[in-house]
C-alpha cells in the first residue's frame, strides 16, 4: 500500500458547471428584463425576513407582552385571566402583528428554498423538504395566534366593560381555566412542536453541505451553523415538564436560545439571500445533470 | 502493512514501525504532511462553528445547572446519591476511549497504515455500549421511582444525559460514515475531511460528558 497524496478528485463527468452567473449591472437590457422578475420576488422575500422580525418584536414584545413572558409557567388561573384583561384590545393587535409576521416567514422561507434549488437537478429533495417543513411549521403557529386571540376573545368575554357581567365566582373560575389552558396550548404550540422546524433547517444545511462545487448558494459554514441552529431548538420540549427554571417556557434553554438562534438564523440567511439577489444569482439553475 | 492489518490496535501505545522501513516512511509521509498542517484547521471551517456554538448552548445549560444548585443544595444532594455512578463512570471510560481510538483512526487513514475500519468499528461499539449502557441507567432509575418532573435535579439530569446521547447516537452514525470511507482503497480529499470533521464531532460528544459527569454525579455542595 503505498502512502496516500490526498489530491482533489476530478470533476466527476455527466455534470456541466455553467458560467458562475453575471452581476446585475454586467447584463445587457435584454437579459435585464429577462430576469426582473425573478429578481424581484427573490429581493422581497429576502427583505421579509427581518421585516419578520421586527412585526414579531412589534406584536410579541411591545403590544402583547407575550415576550419576555410576564407571567410565569405556574401562575394561577385568575391571575391569567387579569394579566388577559388588563391589555386585551393592545393584546388583540399583537397578536394580529404576531400572525403577519408568521405569515412573511413563508415568503422569506421560500426565497431561501429557491437559492438552493438553484444548486439541485431535475429532482430538489431538499428543497422541497425545506418547503415542506417551512410550511407546516408556519401552519402550526399560526394556529397559535388564533388560540391566544381566543383566549383574549373568552377573557373579555367576562370583563367589566361586557354587558353580561359575570358575578358569580365559579363561572369566572371556568372562563379563567379555559383562558389558562388556551394560553399554555399556545406556548406549548410555540415551542413544544420543534420538529418541522429543526426538519426545515437541517435540509437547508444539508443542501449547502452536501453542495460538491466550488459556488454554494449559501457559505458553506453557514450549513453547519443551520443545523446547529435546528438542534438548538430541540429543548422546548422542556416545556411539558416543568413549571418553574431554565426548562419552563420562560427559561433560558428552552424559550431564550431556541428564540435567538432562530432569530441570527433568519436576519444571516435573509441576508445572504439578499446578498445573492444583488450578485444576479437570480435566474439559471448552477448545475445541469446529464 | 501485513502486521498492522492483522493486529490494528498494536499501534495504539506504541510506533510499531519504528526503526523499520515502513517506519521511515511514515515520518517522511507525515513530516510531508506536516508542513501544510501548519494553520490548517482539522475538518473544516464550518464544523467548529458548530462546536463552538454547541459548547456554548451547553455552557449555558451547566450554568444554570450550577445555580440552580445553590438555591436547592439539599435536594441536589440527596439526589445526587439515588444516581447510579458505576453507570456513568463506565460510560466515561467507554468515550475516552473511544476518542483515542478515533484519533489512532484518523492517523491510520492519514498516513495510510491501515487497521482504520476496525478502529471507527470500534469507536462505534463503545458508542453503542454507552446507549445501552444509559438505557440500563434510565430504567433502573425509573424502576427506582425517579422521574423528570420530581424535582430540578433530575429535570436536569434527564434533559442534559437525554440531550447529550442524543448527541452521541449522531456520533455514531458519524463514525459509521468514517467507517464506510476509511473501508475505500482511495480517499480523495473531501472524504478525509469528512472523516475529520466526524472525529472532532466524537470528541465534542466526549467533552461534553467530560463535564457533565462531574457536574452530575461527583459535584458536592
Amino acid at each position: 500500500m503505498t502512502i496516500k497524496d490526498f489530491e482533489p478528485a476530478p470533476a466527476p463527468s455527466g455534470i456541466e458547471h455553467l458560467a458562475p452567473a453575471q452581476g446585475y449591472r454586467d447584463l445587457n437590457v435584454a437579459e435585464r428584463e429577462a430576469q426582473s422578475m425573478n429578481r424581484t420576488g427573490q429581493w422581497i422575500c429576502a427583505v421579509l425576513g427581518p421585516t419578520m422580525i421586527i412585526f414579531f418584536g412589534i406584536g410579541a414584545i411591545w403590544l402583547a407582552g407575550y415576550w419576555p413572558p410576564e407571567k410565569l409557567p405556574g401562575a394561577s388561573s385568575l391571575e391569567m385571566l387579569e394579566w388577559y384583561q388588563t391589555h386585551n384590545t393592545k393584546l388583540k393587535i399583537g397578536i394580529v402583528f404576531m400572525t403577519i409576521a408568521y405569515s412573511f416567514m413563508c415568503c422569506f422561507g421560500v426565497g431561501m428554498a429557491v437559492q438552493t434549488r438553484r444548486k439541485e437537478g431535475a429532482f430538489p429533495v431538499w428543497t422541497y423538504l425545506q418547503l415542506t417543513c417551512m410550511a407546516a411549521g408556519t401552519a402550526m403557529i399560526i394556529l397559535m395566534g388564533a388560540i391566544w386571540a381566543a383566549a383574549a376573545f373568552r377573557a373579555d368575554g367576562c370583563s367589566d366593560k361586557n354587558p353580561c357581567v359575570i358575578t358569580d365566582s365559579v363561572e369566572r373560575m371556568a372562563y379563567a381555566h379555559d383562558v389558562q389552558m388556551m394560553h399554555d396550548l399556545g406556548w406549548m404550540i410555540l415551542l413544544g412542536t420543534w420538529m418541522p422546524f429543526t426538519f426545515w433547517c437541517i435540509a437547508l444545511g444539508m443542501s449547502i453541505l452536501l453542495d460538491k462545487t466550488e459556488t454554494p448558494a449559501f457559505p458553506r459554514w453557514s450549513g453547519y451553523m443551520s443545523i446547529f441552529v435546528g438542534l438548538s431548538f430541540i429543548p422546548g420540549n422542556c416545556i411539558y415538564f416543568f413549571f418553574e427554571g431554565a426548562l419552563g417556557w420562560n427559561g433560558l434553554i428552552a424559550m431564550y436560545i431556541p428564540f435567538a438562534t432562530f432569530g441570527f438564523w433568519v436576519l444571516y440567511f435573509s441576508w445572504q439571500s439578499f446578498q445573492n439577489t444583488q450578485r444576479g444569482l437570480v435566474h439559471q439553475q448552477d448545475v445541469l445533470t446529464g | 502493512m501485513t502486521q498492522m492489518q492483522q493486529d490494528p490496535l498494536a499501534g495504539l501505545f506504541g510506533d510499531p514501525f519504528q526503526g523499520t522501513a515502513r517506519g521511515e516512511a511514515i515520518r517522511i509521509a507525515t513530516e510531508k504532511e506536516r508542513k501544510p498542517l501548519k494553520g490548517r484547521i482539522p475538518g473544516e471551517a464550518g464544523i467548529w462553528i458548530f462546536i463552538i456554538g454547541d459548547l456554548i448552548a451547553f455552557s449555558i445549560i451547566f450554568l444554570v445547572i450550577v445555580s440552580a444548585r445553590m438555591d436547592e443544595p439539599e435536594v441536589f444532594e440527596a439526589s445526587r446519591h439515588s444516581l447510579h455512578i458505576e453507570f456513568g463512570a463506565l460510560n466515561t471510560l467507554l468515550l475516552l476511549v473511544g476518542s483515542l481510538l478515533v484519533v489512532r483512526a484518523i492517523r491510520a487513514m492519514r498516513t495510510g497504515s491501515g487497521g482504520a475500519p476496525l478502529l471507527f468499528g470500534l469507536t462505534w461499539l463503545c458508542g453503542l455500549i454507552f446507549v445501552v449502557n444509559k438505557g440500563i441507567e434510565y430504567s433502573m432509575l425509573i424502576n427506582d421511582g425517579h422521574s423528570i418532573d420530581e424535582n430540578l435535579f433530575y429535570g436536569y439530569y434527564f434533559i442534559g444525559t437525554a440531550l447529550h446521547l442524543f448527541h452521541l447516537v449522531i456520533g455514531m452514525i458519524g463514525m459509521f460514515v468514517a467507517y464506510r470511507i476509511s473501508k475505500r482503497a482511495v480517499h480523495t480529499n473531501r472524504e478525509m475531511q469528512l472523516a475529520e470533521v466526524f472525529g472532532a464531532y466524537w470528541h465534542l460528544v466526549d467533552l461534553l460528558w467530560v463535564i457533565l459527569f462531574p457536574l452530575l454525579y461527583l459535584m458536592r455542595v
